[in-house]
């Protein structure tokens, strides 16, 4: 090592500007992010729905075939919505600072002069940048491939149904993210309960009479999705639509909506919270 | 010289593991060991003092303030950690450059800070492969190359000559020393006496979580000198390696174990002089050496008797 090398600044470093914390924390996400291999897998998975539609146009006809704006809304609802907004935000979501804490590499961010809070911030933008560019694109292809069967087309409000979609889309990812990535920052692992509270407990809060289902985040993105979205062109049912919302969820599209943006800035505090406080290295320190 | 470090009555534990105990400690500029066994709170201390944990009794300042989650301190300090760990998927200098960002530091700056930490450490010709493909000794040097990149006041290194190769241990030995000289606090953790020994004169001396004792490195020294060191040598010809050796005053025993050859010493200093020649000569084609952790127990063990 170069001992003769120029003598290294004695002062120490200035403060920056917040942005350039919540910038630099942005950045290296994306970058690190979309070289993981499971980017690429996420990907994939979330351009799957789009081939049912295309396997349909070609091996179903006549009476039989399915109906390209019930099998857009199927897709969207029952896919889309109920496994793979959960599935993506897990599968990023968790990692945001879960896998610092993982690969104990975290250390060395909390030893950086970085507020947390622009840490975190960051990387959930990241996170959002990422899970919404590989979701909107599938729901557009799903939807484009769902014209081929017939009774659906490029009209201008089957556009605005896969636009509401899209927002709704994005609210998921938002709240589910926002909760993943608490999840990865407090649990040693995140994906099992992940998979408990997801896909156990939101699965059984729908069963359980009453209003235990508040308790999940996918009431809040049902709530936000189109009603009766099949019939949608029929313009004697437009003006009965947000009546019925709230007649079948309980709660109207701007409560959804709160509901959502309240979760997830409870769910980004906290996580900024469990980063300061928790001591990361303790489970180490006490094996040693 | 300032104070740069401050404990106060500081005790640290987890569970029923008490890892520090009542700690009273002050540290100034320069460069100072914290010296003792494996489990003997060192790397605790240090990260008490990089705010990494919070005190469960006792204070600790850093500069004047509570390091825990204080930008201002944390700012000021560098730290090499004791851990092999690193993002996946990253060159040495992405690694330098991303930790520069997280100093607030704008692109450019924080390129040219980290070209400079990798030319410190003689990282340059390979700090854009990726640190999967580092030996142990290259992960060692980045990892000292990004606690040095800011420049800071105080450097904490943790074990930072563990997997150096002799030479990777000289220059990191000459490199501290310099950094010593510039003015910075400097706080090296090691378990080997030696190894502190090369690199300042004031040494903290931690056993069991408690100061065992401090000062200059020579009247501890004095302290252990009664206690011989035992180093094992991995080498081509054990017989040839410990000829060297044998008609030194200061050798106490010679044994040989399957190609290796342990010797035990009173002067640690003059045997590893005479040893690092030897390797550099390769007169003896050595291909490890260790010092047994159980001698220095037992110096400790002595210590504490």
């Amino acid at each position: 090592m170069n001992e003769g090398h120029e003598t290294a600044q004695k002062s120490a470093i200035e403060k920056a500007p917040y942005m350039r914390f919540l910038g630099a924390s942005m950045h290296h996400a994306l970058v690190t992010t979309l070289r993981r291999k499971r980017t690429i897998l996420a990907g994939v998975i979330a351009l799957l729905p789009v081939v049912i539609p295309l396997l349909l146009t070609v091996f179903t006809e006549g009476a039989f075939g399915q109906e390209g704006n019930k099998l857009f809304v199927m897709l969207v609802e029952d896919i889309y919505v109920k496994a793979l907004l959960p599935l993506l935000a897990m599968f990023f979501g968790t990692m945001l600072i879960g896998e610092d804490v993982e690969s104990q590499t975290i250390p060395y961010l909390l030893t950086r002069p970085f507020p947390r809070s622009a840490l975190v911030l960051g990387r959930f933008a990241a996170y959002m940048i990422i899970a919404t560019a590989l979701v909107l694109p599938g729901i557009f292809l799903t939807f484009a491939a769902c014209t081929a069967l017939g009774s659906f087309s490029f009209s201008p409000a089957n556009l605005r149904l896969m636009l509401h979609y899209d927002g709704a889309l994005i609210m998921g990812l938002m709240g589910y993210g926002a909760f993943c990535m608490w999840l990865g920052a407090f649990f040693k692992r995140p994906i099992i309960v992940g998979v408990t509270t997801l896909f156990g407990w939101q699965r059984l809060a729908f069963f359980v009479p009453g209003l235990i289902d508040f308790f999940t985040i996918e009431k809040y993105v049902t709530a936000l999705l189109p009603p009766l979205a099949e019939a949608r062109e029929t313009p004697t049912l437009r003006t009965a639509l947000a009546e019925f919302q709230k007649q079948q969820f309980l709660i109207g599209a701007a409560k959804s909506v709160a509901a959502l943006c309240i979760i997830t800035a409870a769910m980004i505090a906290i996580t900024v919270f469990v980063v300061r406080w928790r001591e990361y290295s303790q489970a180490k320190a006490m094996e040693s | 010289m300032s104070v740069v470090i401050e404990a106060k009555e500081l005790s640290k534990w987890f569970g029923e593991v008490v890892a520090v105990n009542n700690l009273d400690v002050t540290i100034e500029s320069g460069v100072t060991g914290l010296l003792g066994p494996n489990g003997a709170g060192k790397s605790t201390f240090i990260k008490l003092a990089m705010g990494l944990y919070g005190p469960s009794r006792g204070t600790i300042k850093v500069f004047g303030q509570s390091p825990r989650n204080n930008m201002d301190v944390l700012r000021r300090i560098g730290y090499c950690p004791e851990f092999d760990r690193f993002p996946d998927n990253t060159t040495g200098f992405e690694f330098v450059y991303w930790l520069n960002r997280f100093y607030g530091l704008t692109g450019g700056e924080a390129t040219r800070r980290a070209e400079e930490a990798c030319e410190r450490v003689k990282m340059t010709d390979r700090m854009d492969d990726l640190i999967e493909t580092y030996s142990r000794g290259m992960r060692q040097r980045i990892k000292i190359a990004q606690a040095l990149a800011p420049a800071p006041e105080l450097l904490f290194l943790d074990e930072p000559m563990a997997g150096l190769d002799p030479e990777g241990r000289e220059e990191l030995f000459a490199l501290i020393r310099a950094l010593g000289e510039e003015g910075r606090a400097v706080i090296v953790s090691s378990h080997i006496l030696y190894e502190i020994e090369r690199v300042t004169s004031y040494m903290v001396l931690l056993h069991n979580g408690c100061i065992l004792a401090r000062g200059k490195v020579h009247d501890v020294r004095e302290l252990m000198d009664e206690h011989p060191l035992a180093v094992t040598v991995e080498c081509r010809s054990p017989r040839a390696l410990a000829a060297h050796f044998a008609g030194d005053d200061t050798t106490l025993s010679i044994e040989f174990d399957n190609g290796r050859v342990t010797v035990r010493t009173r002067d640690p200093n003059g045997f590893f002089d005479k040893l690092n020649r030897l390797i550099t000569e390769n007169a003896a084609e050595v291909t490890s050496f260790a010092c047994a952790d159980a001698d220095l127990q037992s110096v400790f063990q002595y210590l504490v008797r």
